[in-house]
């Protein structure tokens, strides 16, 4: 009975032991689409032969379990390299402290905040001229966006609020939802419902309009112009992080052309570099996040 | 804390507790009255039903009754509403009172029929079947309810707004968990409430009693009630399963990319499969070891706090220097997972405790039975389909599991669910698709190696 329990107990110990070794390798924590991410860090491993062990989001937190994470672990850091698909919350981690001090934040790829619209409804000639068209008659109930508490939509509206000042933005929003636009859990949701026809026009990431007429959908897509917003892959170094030097080895590599051009290739960036749509200052915009958030959460969701 | 937001919840949620009860209760009258592969199919179109990723169902329904679904032009009416998501939700909800209400059934006698032979049709439902089934009835309502309640995926795609997405705009947006906790505790405190009225109930599992054979109910349920009862289980199971299925596996590109799919998520569906298996291995054993302890009726709680709140207190107690062979590996998906299901377990457990003869418990006491001789001739014999039920419902809802294991995932844990959750936000439909059937196929596996056990353990009484 003692040697059944001793071997069970070894057993147990060595499943539970069993991945937990790291050896010569890098810990990445990565939004990037894993569809994408998974074959870049792949042939970072053949190249050099350091292991990527690799943590991917999920929508299932709203792609937002990394930073949690992160947060939650700050203490006791795990993560070598954060690589994220988009800017915004990687600066949260920045005011966190949570990133490396005296490392930038470095940047690479982007993708843009289009329209989307179902072909067989609208043509290109008939998308509004800019975002407050959007409140016209014209386009009511007709308009899907993804709830803007969340994700590239969260941070494009929030964006806004710093180009045009709260109260005309407040205005906007209000104005937006009193147009019946429909807000949904996601920018691939988006599409789905343009795509289907749901809904005539909608407000999505390059990328996911990418992944829609990947799928056959009936759609096209349009960057927003003035607008619009760029959102470039970011890469943050995780203060205390166990692997620093790897860290920065596979840093270099994601930004190197020949990840550019797959990543571009695969659909996960723009081809084209996207045209300016004036600088953030994500500093403030951090610092506004708070208020911008209670602001959006009183007006979408109350 | 928005109370608006919660009487949205309330007024999505006693609907839907309501629909899923009656239909259940419908088709487990049906389950219960047919027999043979008719009454297999009702069955597995039940655990597939529950089954079914939330997703799948809505964009099911989209396409027949969006505003350019195929039955729109016939049948006006409007999905993005409460009744569409409350019609939703019980479509994918029923078969959990059904299941429950089939378990009070089989506790019907031929005794108990034959003490009034001129009972039939209606009245046998009124004096007879509906007092039976009442208490299963009522607790399987409320774990609806509280399912209900807590569900975002389907008001969120349909436009009504809940609760639950106050809980996650705090998570998702301040990283201020002690804010998100503040949500966090009154999602678990509504269906905690709930289940603390069903305490002391007991409650009737289909594995308790064979009950009187299908053709005996039959027979006194009239063809009026009969016909009825097989027309809504035909309906449901259809609308359910056959539905969102075939949208599934209808689509060519499900079948092009299932094979990229496995070789891609190959880690993540032996994962998957082990992860779910050794937790529910885990917390049925841990379960019966702890049948006596009636205060870890507490564990409940972790069962309807928010998976991501656990994560974040398994990360405070373990994220330690020297801890990381546990949290740099498996065993802290174990530990997220055995400590979210292990209430179902322990519970699980003694019910099928409850279910053993007493009188026989206490001659193998006296006889003095070795513990594995009694487990062998007295717990496998008298519990062990409780035994594997309550290991089977643990496994399927480890399977689906993401939010306990969204912020502890060890680097090359990921889960299928993971992955489907992933892919899905990007748009990979196709491979979602194939995904998800591997899912439904690993959640049917051990229905297919009990069967053929069962086949291989009849075979000699045969020769």
């Amino acid at each position: 009975m003692s040697d059944w329990l001793k071997t069970a107990w070894l057993i147990g110990v060595s499943l539970l032991a069993g991945c937990s070794s790291s050896g010569d390798s890098v810990t990445v924590y990565t939004s990037q689409d894993q569809v994408y991410a998974e074959p870049i860090l792949q042939r970072f491993e053949q190249e050099t032969g350091v292991r990527v062990r690799a943590v991917y989001d999920s929508e299932a937190v709203k792609t937002v379990g990394l930073i949690n994470r992160l947060i939650a672990e700050k203490n006791h850091p795990r993560c070598d390299l954060f690589w994220n698909n988009e800017a915004f919350r990687t600066h949260q981690l920045a005011a966190r402290n949570v990133l490396a001090a005296g490392v930038p934040i470095e940047s690479f790829g982007a993708r843009t905040r289009q329209w989307v619209w179902n072909t067989n409804q609208i043509g290109r000639a008939e998308l509004p001229p800019n975002l407050a068209a959007l409140t016209n008659a014209q386009w009511r109930g007709k308009v899907v966006i993804a709830l803007p508490l969340f994700g590239s939509t969260a941070t494009h509206f929030q964006v806004l609020r710093q180009r045009w000042g709260a109260a005309r933005w407040q205005a906007w929003c209000r104005a937006l939802l009193a147009n019946g636009v429909m807000t949904v859990d996601g920018n691939s949701v988006v599409v789905q419902l343009v795509g289907r026809g749901e809904v005539a026009l909608g407000l999505t990431d390059s990328d996911d309009i990418r992944a829609g007429l990947r799928n056959g959908l009936p759609i096209a897509g349009q960057p927003l112009g003035a607008d619009g917003l760029v959102i470039r892959n970011t890469l943050g170094h995780i203060r205390g992080a166990p692997r620093p030097g790897l860290a920065k080895r596979l840093a270099k590599f994601l930004q190197s052309p020949t990840v550019r051009t797959a990543l571009a290739k695969a659909g996960a960036i723009d081809s084209v570099e996207a045209p300016a749509t004036g600088e953030v200052a994500w500093p403030s915009l951090v610092e506004a996040n708070e208020l911008a958030v209670s602001e959006l959460q009183s007006i979408f969701l109350d | 804390m928005s109370w608006g937001l919660l009487l949205n919840s309330l007024a999505l949620a006693v609907p839907v507790a309501l629909a899923a009860v009656v239909v259940g209760w419908l088709v487990a009258l049906f389950i219960a009255s047919s027999r043979g592969w008719v009454r297999w199919v009702a069955l597995c179109g039940a655990v597939v039903s529950l089954a079914l990723p939330p997703f799948l169902v809505v964009n099911a329904w989209l396409g027949l009754l969006g505003n350019v679904g195929v039955l729109k032009p016939w049948l006006p009416l409007d999905i993005y509403s409460y009744g569409g998501a409350a019609w939703v939700l019980a479509l994918m909800l029923w078969p959990l009172p059904c299941l429950m209400c089939l378990g009070a059934l089989k506790r019907l006698t031929a005794e108990l029929l034959d003490a009034e032979p001129g009972l039939s049709g209606w009245p046998l439902v009124r004096t007879l079947l509906l007092p039976m089934t009442l208490p299963a009835a009522l607790q399987s309502g409320l774990i609806v309810f509280a399912l209900a309640f807590n569900n975002i995926a389907v008001p969120a795609i349909l436009q009504v707004k809940v609760f639950p997405a106050q809980f996650w705009v705090q998570f998702s947006t301040s990283y201020n968990f002690a804010l998100a906790w503040q949500y966090g505790w009154v999602l678990a405190a509504v269906p905690l409430g709930l289940l603390l009225l069903l305490r002391g109930r007991s409650v009737a599992w289909p594995w308790e009693s064979s009950g009187v054979s299908g053709e005996v109910l039959r027979g006194r349920l009239g063809q009026a009630l009969l016909v009825s009862v097989t027309a809504v289980a035909g309906l449901f199971v259809g609308l359910s399963v056959l539905l969102p299925l075939g949208h599934l596996i209808f689509d060519a590109r499900t079948w092009t990319d299932i094979l990229d799919a496995v070789r891609a998520g190959g880690q993540a569906i032996w994962n998957s499969f082990w992860y779910s298996a050794a937790t529910a291995t885990l917390v049925s054993v841990l379960g019966l070891a702890a049948v006596r302890w009636t205060g870890l009726r507490v564990a409940w709680l972790l069962f309807f706090l928010p998976g991501v709140l656990l994560g974040v207190v398994l990360i405070f107690l373990l994220n330690r220097p020297g801890l990381g062979w546990l949290y740099g590996g498996p065993g802290i998906v174990l530990l997220a997972f055995g400590l979210r299901y292990f209430a179902l377990g322990w519970e699980g457990m003694r019910w099928a405790r409850a279910s053993m003869d007493a009188d026989l418990q206490t001659l193998t006491d006296l006889v003095g039975l070795p513990w594995w001789q009694r487990w062998r001739h007295l717990v496998l014999r008298q519990a062990g389909p409780a035994l594997a039920a309550t290991w089977y419902v643990v496994y399927l809802l480890c399977l689906w599991d993401t939010e306990t294991l969204v912020l502890v995932v060890p680097p090359g844990g990921e889960t299928l669910a993971l992955r489907v959750f992933n892919l899905l936000h990007y748009g990979h439909h196709a491979q979602v698709n194939a995904l998800c059937l591997i899912l439904l196929l690993l959640a049917l596996l051990p229905l297919a190696a009990w069967a053929v056990f069962g086949l291989l353990k009849k075979k000699p009484a045969h020769d």
